[in-house]
């Protein structure tokens, strides 16, 4: 992280060290980042596909593409199953296989299970098995990596659109202002739930179509602080100077006023990426989220309010969630500490 | 006579993050019964931290590592948190800087008055006046508001801050702060706030109330002619410390101290150049200028009621040439200032070199802008802390001489900010690194690096110690004469406007007052108001 001084401010420096002095927040970052960059490369971790394996003299990756069973000497034309004990003793008689630490998928199900499923942890499967003999350890990395991208995807989008609304509203004030100011308190009293579940009645909602829907009404959140700052700042002296120079109207909003309201913004942001995963784990929770299938923590934390006699699920997607959002929460209370003017600024 | 007051070889420092920073190192100073003793010093000089002290009202990150300070006697480190209460306010007045922050805006002045009295000398709202049979607190109250001469008191009781003028609020302060009869009244920086002419009203009443009471002033000021008005006895302080006390007669005829000789003589001195009156062409011409802002609007939004800050204006300005804009706060010079550069829509015409710029919008006003600049009061506010100094001052280049590669940017950057007095190589560094008249003389560069033919500048040195708004005078007269600069002059400061400007126009309530050579102006002004303003500001 050291790079990032070369080309800061002095204040931002100033705030990243006060940053810094927190060590819950520094750590909740760091472990944070470990994690999502670890489910990132779920498919080389989770996987019932092998990262590697020889056969025949030659080097095959079956992560990344795949090959029928006939290449290793099998009967069908269809990819290979590594699982199944048949084709792995093919390609072990010949060679070898690199399998990833988790030998299933987030949709693998494990056939083997000596118990009916939800299956107890075990050593083949370290944290259970959910009601249909899919691994919990699995489809936790997977859906801790939705759930992630998810939140990032659609703070990121609502930040940029709440961005643009609130700026060109308290930039340009008086009837804009106003009119846009009514827009948003009718747009708010959508009720999106209800949107939702009529929507998701009609078509299949997917990860592109959920985030769209709920960005419809998420954006809504950053408008009022960015256009609060704008409000205020755009009669700052500075800011008449530039005008006084001849500044544009664009240069001016993103050069001299979008600094003032990143603070307030970037304060906000770990917290709308809390809510965004939130919400995402509370529709699938309903059954109104990603498809069938999908892995989700949402998901688990219905299958574990199902079986109550298995508690691996719940309490896995309990810790799991409660974990995660401890850390956000931490992360974004340092980064508030560390932006507060009477910190930096004195 | 024993003292009142006792500060001895005091020492505080500011503790950050294991550093410590000191304000204030061995001071030591005594106030007599009765006596007005002036602490004077620049910004930062540590009056304020010092005088805070005294009621321990530090910040907590403020640490008094040495010395001791004693009120009648007692050492004031050794009372507990009752005593503390009962000395400040009943014993140690004081009054701010600032009387609209010093006020709850919420409270009518007389329940803020009562309050104090109610809480130091247990009297209680429900208590009758055996005689009168009124609330007794609501007599003491009138009677307060009497002695610091406000104007109707009886209406005033119910009135809140933001109803009464800059110099009443400043005289309601004053009446809280006397109302338990202190012996020792700190008055820090009572009259920066507020207007020349209301200044010496409100130095006149503290005057005349210590004379009634007999308490001892502690008066806190970085202007030395307030000092100079009111003060026994005066000590200047620079660094943290205390460099010469002494009687205010001696301190201003005989300094001692290099600084003290600084102090007194830098008054803004020297007269504007002479303007070459064949070469002078006309720069600006402006007819019946106004704004007014709308108060009240009928349903339709039809404006039925105006504000008039700025009410029709004439003026003219040649090349080479200051007009000296003055008047009181509220007066709308600075709205006109805005306006004659089109910061601020307005009616009127208004011409610049000869070309007509009130319906100008958009990019041919922008081009324009090139010609005319602003430099603005609050050296802090004005210049962007997240851009480095290169990059405040190149942005209008960049804009308006985008054929100018990054080579030559710098390199006029470079030249621009020596023409004002600053290291070129301070171009990589940020503004909070500047003092305040460093930064000013950054926006100062900001506005003429792009060679405009007309500056205005709103009071650019009333937020400036007296020392730097001699230099920055000094600056200007000497831009104004290398480059034939045409300079609009807005400031209350008449000392400021007597050395810059070739004329001088008084407003009042958006109007004019009155207009004239600075010669005809300072020395026989016509009308009374102008008379005011100049013997307010000189007498003090």
């Amino acid at each position: 992280m050291r790079p990032l001084k070369l080309n800061m401010s002095p204040i931002n420096q100033r705030r990243w060290e006060s940053f810094k002095a927190n060590r819950r927040g520094l750590w909740s970052l760091r472990i944070f980042l470990f994690m999502f960059l670890v489910t990132l490369c779920a498919e080389f971790i989770a996987n019932d596909k092998p990262l590697m394996l020889r056969y025949d003299g030659s080097l095959y990756a079956p992560v990344f593409f795949s090959y029928p069973e006939t290449a290793f000497g099998g009967d069908f034309e269809t990819e290979a199953d590594y699982r199944d004990p048949y084709v792995k003793k093919l390609i072990e008689d010949k060679g070898w296989i690199l399998w990833p630490p988790i030998r299933y998928s987030y949709n693998t199900i494990n056939l083997d299970l000596t118990v009916s499923a939800p299956a107890p942890p075990s050593g083949e499967n370290w944290l259970g098995t959910d009601d249909q003999g899919r691994d919990v350890l699995a489809r936790l990395i997977y859906g801790f990596r939705i759930s992630v991208l998810f939140g990032l995807s659609l703070t990121i989008f609502s930040s940029l659109i709440g961005i643009a609304a609130g700026a060109v509203q308290g930039y340009f004030g008086g009837w804009t202002d106003l009119l846009f100011q009514r827009f948003i308190e009718i747009w708010t009293s959508v009720p999106s739930l209800y949107l939702l579940i009529i929507i998701a009645s009609v078509i299949e909602p997917g990860f592109w179509i959920l985030l769209g829907i709920l960005l419809l009404f998420s954006w809504v959140s950053l408008v009022g602080v960015v256009r609060a700052e704008f409000l205020r700042a755009r009669n700052f002296e500075y800011v008449l100077a530039a005008r006084a120079l001849g500044v544009g109207t664009f240069t001016l909003m993103h050069r001299h006023l979008l600094p003032n309201a990143m603070v307030a913004t970037l304060t906000f942001l770990p917290f709308l990426l809390n809510a965004s995963i939130t919400t995402l784990t509370s529709l699938d929770f309903l059954g109104f989220g990603l498809p069938p299938g999908s892995p989700s923590l949402g998901e688990l934390l219905a299958q574990g309010k199902a079986n109550l006699q298995a508690p691996w699920l719940g309490l896995t997607g309990f810790f799991t969630i409660a974990f995660m959002l401890s850390l956000l929460i931490f992360i974004g209370e340092a980064v508030r500490d560390a932006f507060d003017p009477r910190n930096t600024i004195s | 006579m024993t003292d009142l007051l006792k500060i001895k070889n005091l020492t505080i420092g500011f503790h950050n993050q294991g550093q410590e920073t000191r304000a204030v190192s061995n001071v030591s100073y005594t106030i007599a019964p009765g006596e007005t003793v002036g602490l004077v010093g620049e910004s930062g000089s540590g009056k304020s931290v010092s005088a805070l002290s005294i009621l321990k009202l530090l910040p907590p990150s403020a640490r008094i590592s040495q010395g001791s300070i004693s009120f009648e006697g007692r050492d004031i480190s050794d009372l507990d948190s009752a005593a503390l209460q009962n000395l400040r306010g009943n014993d140690i007045a004081m009054i701010f800087q600032e009387p609209m922050t010093s006020l709850n805006p919420l409270h009518s002045i007389e329940k803020q008055i009562s309050e104090c009295l109610e809480i130091h000398q247990e009297i209680h709202s429900d208590d009758l006046d055996p005689k009168t049979g009124s609330a007794h607190i609501r007599t003491r109250v009138l009677d307060l508001l009497h002695k610091v001469g406000i104007p109707d008191a009886e209406k005033r009781l119910s009135a809140l801050p933001h109803e009464l003028s800059g110099g009443q609020r400043q005289r309601v302060m004053i009446a809280m702060a006397l109302a338990n009869n202190p012996k020792l009244l700190i008055a820090d920086e009572p009259t920066t706030a507020l207007d020349v002419t209301v200044q010496k009203q409100i130095l006149a009443l503290l005057k005349k109330l210590q004379q009634e009471t007999g308490m001892a002033m502690l008066l806190i000021s970085h202007d030395l002619g307030v000092v100079k008005q009111v003060a026994d006895k005066v000590c200047v302080m620079k660094d943290g410390e205390i460099v010469e006390i002494g009687q205010p007669q001696h301190i201003f005829t005989k300094p001692e101290h290099p600084y003290t000789k600084m102090l007194v003589e830098a008054e803004p001195s020297g007269h504007p150049g002479l303007i070459d009156e064949e070469a002078a062409e006309p720069i600006l011409e402006a007819q019946d200028v106004k704004v007014w802002f709308p108060r009240t609007k009928n349903w339709y939004g039809k404006p039925l009621d105006y504000v008039k800050a700025v009410d029709g204006i004439d003026l003219s300005l040649t090349s080479g040439e200051t007009l000296g804009i003055v008047g009181e706060s509220g007066s709308g010079k600075t709205t006109l200032g805005r306006a004659l550069v089109r910061l601020t829509g307005c009616d009127g015409q208004i011409n610049f070199r000869g070309q007509n710029i009130d319906a100008l919008t958009g990019t041919p006003l922008r081009n324009l802008r090139k010609h005319m600049q602003i430099v603005f009061q609050d050296p802090f506010g004005a210049l962007s802390p997240r851009m480095s100094v290169s990059d405040i001052i190149t942005e209008g280049l960049s804009l308006h001489e985008p054929e100018l590669n990054s080579y030559q940017k710098i390199f006029k950057v470079r030249r621009t900010l020596e023409d004002v007095g600053l290291e070129p190589d301070s171009a990589n560094r940020y503004p909070h690194e500047f003092s305040g008249g460093q930064r000013q003389r950054i926006a100062i560069a900001r506005a003429i690096i792009l060679n405009p033919r007309l500056v205005v500048l709103d009071e650019p040195t009333s937020a400036l110690d007296r020392s730097v708004q001699a230099q920055i005078v000094t600056l200007l007269q000497d831009l104004q004469q290398q480059r034939g600069l045409s300079y609009i002059f807005i400031s209350h400061d008449l000392k400021v406007v007597r050395a810059l400007a070739h004329r001088v126009m008084v407003m009042k309530d958006g109007k004019v007052v009155e207009t004239g050579t600075t010669h005809d102006i300072f020395e026989n002004a016509k009308e009374t108001y102008t008379r005011e303003l100049i013997s307010a500001a000189f007498d003090l």
